[in-house]
C-alpha cells in the first residue's frame, strides 16, 4: 500500500460511454426495468420492429426475454462496475439455456443504461468451463461482454434462431460439457466467403499491414549535448537523441519537454549511452553506468514505479563519445491531470487478441508514441510476425552519431 | 479577517460569478458566544451543528453552518470544473448555480403542501424546526439540505459538503447534458469488484487498514447496501440521496464508528481509476489486419459478392448520415458552427482542428460527430442488407462470420487508401451536406 495523497488527480466524475441510452423516466425503478426500457428505446429510435417478450420479463429478474426468437438473460450491473453477475439458474435447465447474455450497465441516479455487449451461450459456456462449483451465480469481468447492444442486435436480426444452441451447464464441474463437440460444429466454416469477399474488395486498403511502415517513420528526438567542461574549440556539437520518450524543445526554455500519458513509458535511445539517470527533486531515484567495453544499448522498461499524474522528473543521458560533465537534460512530466494512463490497464484491455494490438498500436502511433512504443514492447504482448518486425525496425534504428 | 462562519460564499449577479458576502449577525452571534476569531474546526462544526439542531428556533446558528459549508460547495464545484473543462464545454457559473443558491436569507419559503388549497408559499424562519418540516427533496438553499444531513459523528463538514455536491440533482443533470456522470461514492462503493477495491487500495489507498481488512470491508458493505438502498427506496420513493448512517456502520464487518474508511476507498478507487476510462480510443476501428488472415483467404474470385458489399454500405450509410445530418440541421440556424463541423469533417479534417476552427472544444466535436457508433450502425444495416442475397446468406448460421463482417464493413467505411484521400463515411457525409 503507498501512502500518497493523489486527491487532486482523482476520478470526479465519469464519461458517458458513447451509445448509451439516455432515458426520460426519473421513476422509480429496477435495474431491471430500466435495462427492458433501454432495450426498447432503442427499437424505436431503430425502426425495429422485433417481437420482444414476454410482458412479465420486463419485472421478473431471473426471467429469460425473448428478442426475435432468440432467448436472452438480461445482466445489470452499476455504470461503473468492473465485474457482473450472473444466476445460474436458467443455466442448468437441460435444453433451456439462454442463447444470448446481454450485460447493461445502470445508473439509476442519472437514468442512464449502457449496453457492454453479448456473449453467446457457447461463448460464456468456454469462459466458465473451470469455474463451476455447483453455484448458484458466477460473475464475470465486463469487458468480457463485446460488441454493444448492436451485436445483439445484429445477431437476433441475422442469425436463424437454431444457430446458437441452448445447451445446458453441467452441475458438476469435472463432469464433461458437449463443449467439445459443439466446439466443432460452430466453427464459422461459413464465413470464408464472406471474408474472402470482403477481404477482396477491401484488401488493397484496408489490410496493407501499415505497422512497420509506420514504426519507419516516427522521428527521433534530438537535443544538444550540454558541455560544462570542454573547451570552446571543441567539435561540432554532440547531439543526443531518444525514440521514447519524445520530447520537444521551446526555444523559451533551456530543458526539452517530454510530455508522457503513460504511467511505464520505455526508454530508448538508438545511440549507445554511458550513462543515464532518473530524478526528481534533484534526488537521483535510478541510474545505469556503462562502461568502455559494454555501453547502455537497448531499450529500457520504466525501471521505477508508474509515474503518477501531475508528477515530473528529470531525466539525463550522456551518450557514448562524451565525458563526465557533459549530458543532455529532458523533463519528463504528464501533460495533465487527467490524461496519464496506466500500462497495466491498457494491456488488460487489449488481452490477448492480436489484431487488436496491432490497431492499438498503430492508432496510438499517430496519438502517443510514447504509448505505442510502450504497448509495442510490453511483455504482454501476445506472438505475432508483424509485432515481431515492427519491434526489429525500433531496435534497428539508426542514432543521430551515425548522421 | 473574516470568520469562515460568517462570510458566505454566494453568486454575486452582478459579476456573473461568486462573491463573498459578509453576515454581520453571525459575526455578533459568534462574538456574543464567545467563537469569534476562531477559525474553522470540527468541533466548532459540531457545536454550532449541535446547537441548530437543540435550539431548533434559533436562527444564528445555522446560518453561521450555512456560511461554513458554502465554502467547500464552491471549492469542490470549481476542482470538478478545472478538471473536466478542457475536454467538456462546461460552464462554471451555471455549475455554481445548482449548488451555490444561498443568499443569506433569514426566511425560508415553504412551498404550499398538496393537501393545502390555496397553493400559496408560506415564509417562515430559517431554523432546524421549519426545515424539519420540509420535504427533503424541497430543502433548499442547498447549503441548508448539506447541514441537515450531515451527522458530525460520522464524517467532517467539507468531506461532507463535497459527497453531497455529487449527489446533487440539479447539478447531476447539469453533468449528464455535457456527457458526463457524478456518482456518489456510496454507488462507486457498490459497484466496485472486489479485485478492483484490492488493486485500488494496494496501488493508491492510504491509512491504517490492511488490504485484506478493507476487502472484507467492502464486501460486507456490498452486501448490506443492497437492502439499505432498497429499503431507502421503498421509504422515501426516492433513488437519490442515500448515505450510510449509524446502524449501517455498525452492521459493517468490522463494524464502524464514522465514514472515514469508506471516503479512503472511495478516494483510492476514483485515483485507481484516473486513466482508466481513456482507454475507450482503443475500441476505434482501426483499418489494419494481420497477414495471417489475409493469407487464408482466395482473392480470385467474387466479383458479384463485392459489387453487393460496396452497394450495400454506400446504401444503408446514406440512409443513416442522411437522417442524422437532417436531425441535426435543425439546429444550424441556432448555432452554425454545427454546420460547419460537419463540413470540415466532410473535407477531412480531424477532431482537433475541427473543435478549433469551430472555436470549441474536442468534446463537442466528438458529440456532434459520432464517427465510431455511426460508422458501426451503418456495418451493421449493410450486413442485414447483405444477408438477403444468397450469397451472403451463409452468415445465418455463423455469429463469429457476423461480427468479423460487421467489422470489416466499419473499417473500410473510415478507412483511406492513401494520405489525402478520403474515406467513404466522409464521402457520403459530403454527398448528403450537398444535397
Amino acid at each position: 500500500m503507498t501512502n500518497n495523497n493523489q486527491g487532486n488527480s482523482a476520478m470526479e466524475a465519469f464519461p458517458i460511454p458513447e451509445g448509451s441510452v439516455l432515458l426520460q423516466a426519473n421513476k422509480l425503478s429496477s435495474f431491471r426495468e430500466f435495462s427492458i426500457n433501454a432495450l426498447k428505446q432503442i427499437l424505436r429510435e431503430r425502426n425495429l420492429t422485433l417481437p420482444l417478450g414476454p410482458e412479465s420479463g420486463v419485472k421478473e429478474s431471473k426471467c429469460l426475454i425473448n428478442l426475435n426468437r432468440f432467448s436472452i438473460q438480461v445482466l445489470t450491473t452499476g455504470i461503473t462496475s468492473d465485474e457482473i453477475s450472473i444466476p445460474l439458474d436458467n443455466w442448468y435447465k437441460p435444453g433451456g439455456a439462454p442463447q444470448i447474455l446481454l450485460a447493461a450497465k445502470i445508473d439509476e441516479e442519472n437514468s442512464v443504461v449502457y449496453f457492454s455487449g453479448v456473449l453467446t451461450g457457447p461463448e460464456f459456456k468456454k469462459l466458465v468451463k473451470h469455474r463451476l462449483k455447483n453455484q448458484k451465480e458466477i460473475s464475470l469481468p465486463i469487458t468480457e461482454f463485446k460488441g454493444g447492444i448492436d451485436r445483439l442486435l445484429g445477431f437476433v436480426r441475422i442469425l436463424e434462431s437454431t444457430a446458437i444452441p441452448r445447451d445446458s451447464l453441467d452441475r458438476e464441474t469435472s463432469s464433461p460439457w458437449p463443449w467439445d463437440g459443439f466446439s466443432k460444429r460452430f466453427k464459422p466454416a461459413f464465413a470464408i466467403p464472406v471474408f474472402t469477399a470482403a477481404a477482396f474488395i477491401l484488401g488493397p486498403s484496408i489490410f496493407r499491414p501499415r505497422l512497420v511502415g509506420n514504426i519507419a517513420s516516427i522521428s527521433l528526438s534530438q537535443v544538444e549535448v550540454q558541455t560544462y567542461t570542454r573547451g570552446i574549440a571543441s567539435a561540432s556539437p554532440v547531439q543526443a537523441c531518444l525514440l521514447t520518450p519524445s520530447f520537444s524543445i521551446d526555444d523559451s526554455r533551456s530543458i526539452p519537454i517530454a510530455e508522457t500519458s503513460i504511467d511505464q513509458p520505455i526508454i530508448f535511445s538508438p545511440d549507445p549511452l554511458n550513462e543515464i539517470t532518473i530524478s526528481k527533486n534533484g534526488k537521483i531515484l535510478w541510474s545505469q553506468n556503462g562502461t568502455l567495453d559494454k555501453r547502455i544499448e537497448g531499450l529500457i522498461s520504466w525501471p521505477i514505479k508508474p509515474i503518477q499524474a501531475g508528477e515530473q522528473y528529470l531525466l539525463t543521458i550522456r551518450p557514448k563519445g562524451t565525458s563526465m560533465g557533459e549530458s543532455a537534460n529532458i523533463i519528463l512530466k504528464t501533460p495533465s491531470e487527467e490524461s496519464i494512463q496506466k500500462l497495466e490497464d491498457l494491456v488488460m484491455d487489449l488481452g490477448d487478441n492480436k489484431s487488436k494490438w496491432i490497431k492499438a498500436i498503430n492508432q496510438q502511433l499517430k496519438k502517443d508514441i510514447n504509448i505505442a512504443l510502450a504497448l509495442l514492447f510490453s511483455e504482454k504482448a501476445p506472438q505475432s510476425k508483424i509485432l515481431n518486425q515492427a519491434r526489429e525496425k525500433v531496435l534497428d534504428r539508426d542514432g543521430c552519431s551515425s548522421n | 479577517m473574516p470568520s469562515p462562519y460568517s462570510e458566505l460564499c454566494c453568486i454575486d449577479s452582478f459579476k456573473k460569478g461568486v462573491g463573498k458576502k459578509f453576515i454581520e449577525s453571525c459575526e455578533t452571534f459568534l462574538k456574543e458566544k464567545n467563537f469569534e476569531g476562531k477559525s474553522e474546526s470540527k468541533e466548532l462544526d459540531k457545536e454550532l451543528w449541535l446547537k441548530s439542531k437543540n435550539e431548533k428556533d434559533s436562527i444564528e446558528s445555522l446560518l453561521c453552518l450555512r456560511c461554513r459549508v458554502s465554502k467547500p460547495i464552491q471549492e469542490k464545484v470549481n476542482t470538478l470544473f478545472f478538471k473536466y473543462r478542457s475536454k467538456y464545454e462546461l460552464d462554471l457559473l451555471s455549475m455554481m448555480v445548482c449548488v451555490l443558491d444561498d443568499s443569506g436569507e433569514l426566511f425560508l419559503r415553504i412551498p404550499p403542501s398538496q393537501k393545502d388549497k390555496t397553493l400559496q408559499y408560506t415564509t417562515k424562519p430559517f431554523s432546524w424546526e421549519n426545515i424539519s418540516t420540509m420535504p427533503r427533496n424541497e430543502i433548499r438553499p442547498f447549503g441548508a439540505e448539506v447541514i441537515f444531513t450531515f451527522n458530525p459523528s460520522l464524517s467532517k463538514i467539507d468531506t461532507w459538503a463535497s459527497h453531497q455536491v455529487k449527489s446533487n440533482a440539479e447539478l447531476k443533470a447539469y453533468f449528464r447534458s455535457y456527457g458526463l456522470l457524478l456518482i456518489s461514492p456510496w454507488a462507486l462503493l457498490a459497484d466496485s469488484s472486489s479485485f478492483r477495491v484490492k488493486e485500488a487500495w494496494l496501488r493508491c489507498g492510504s491509512g491504517n487498514l490492511s488490504t485484506n481488512e478493507i476487502e472484507a470491508l467492502h464486501r460486507s458493505y456490498k452486501i448490506n447496501y443492497k437492502e439499505a438502498k432498497r429499503e431507502y427506496k421503498n421509504k422515501t420513493g426516492k433513488i437519490l440521496g442515500w448515505a450510510p448512517d449509524s446502524e449501517f456502520l455498525c452492521s459493517l464487518t468490522p463494524p464502524q464508528k464514522d465514514l472515514k474508511n469508506l471516503e479512503l476507498i472511495d478516494t483510492a478507487i476514483r485515483n485507481y481509476l484516473v486513466g482508466k476510462n481513456t482507454s475507450d480510443a482503443f475500441i476505434e476501428i482501426e483499418p489494419v489486419l494481420d497477414r495471417d488472415f489475409i493469407a487464408e483467404n482466395d482473392r480470385d474470385s467474387k466479383e458479384k459478392q463485392l459489387e453487393l458489399i460496396y452497394d450495400s454500405l454506400r446504401r444503408y450509410g446514406q440512409l443513416i448520415l442522411e437522417d442524422t445530418i437532417d436531425k441535426d440541421r435543425s439546429k444550424w440556424d441556432k448555432d452554425p458552427s454545427r454546420k460547419i463541423a460537419w463540413e470540415l469533417y466532410g473535407k477531412g479534417l480531424g477532431q482537433r482542428e475541427i473543435a478549433s476552427r469551430c472555436n470549441h472544444k474536442q468534446g463537442w466535436v466528438s458529440k456532434l460527430i459520432q464517427e465510431k457508433s455511426l460508422a458501426e450502425n451503418i456495418a451493421q444495416e449493410a450486413t442485414v442488407g447483405l444477408v438477403s442475397f444468397k450469397e451472403f446468406q451463409c452468415l445465418r448460421k455463423d455469429p463469429e462470420a457476423i461480427d468479423r463482417t460487421t467489422e470489416l464493413l466499419a473499417s473500410y467505411l473510415i478507412s483511406i487508401k492513401s494520405e489525402g484521400d478520403l474515406s467513404l463515411f466522409r464521402q457520403i457525409i459530403n454527398e448528403v451536406l450537398n444535397k
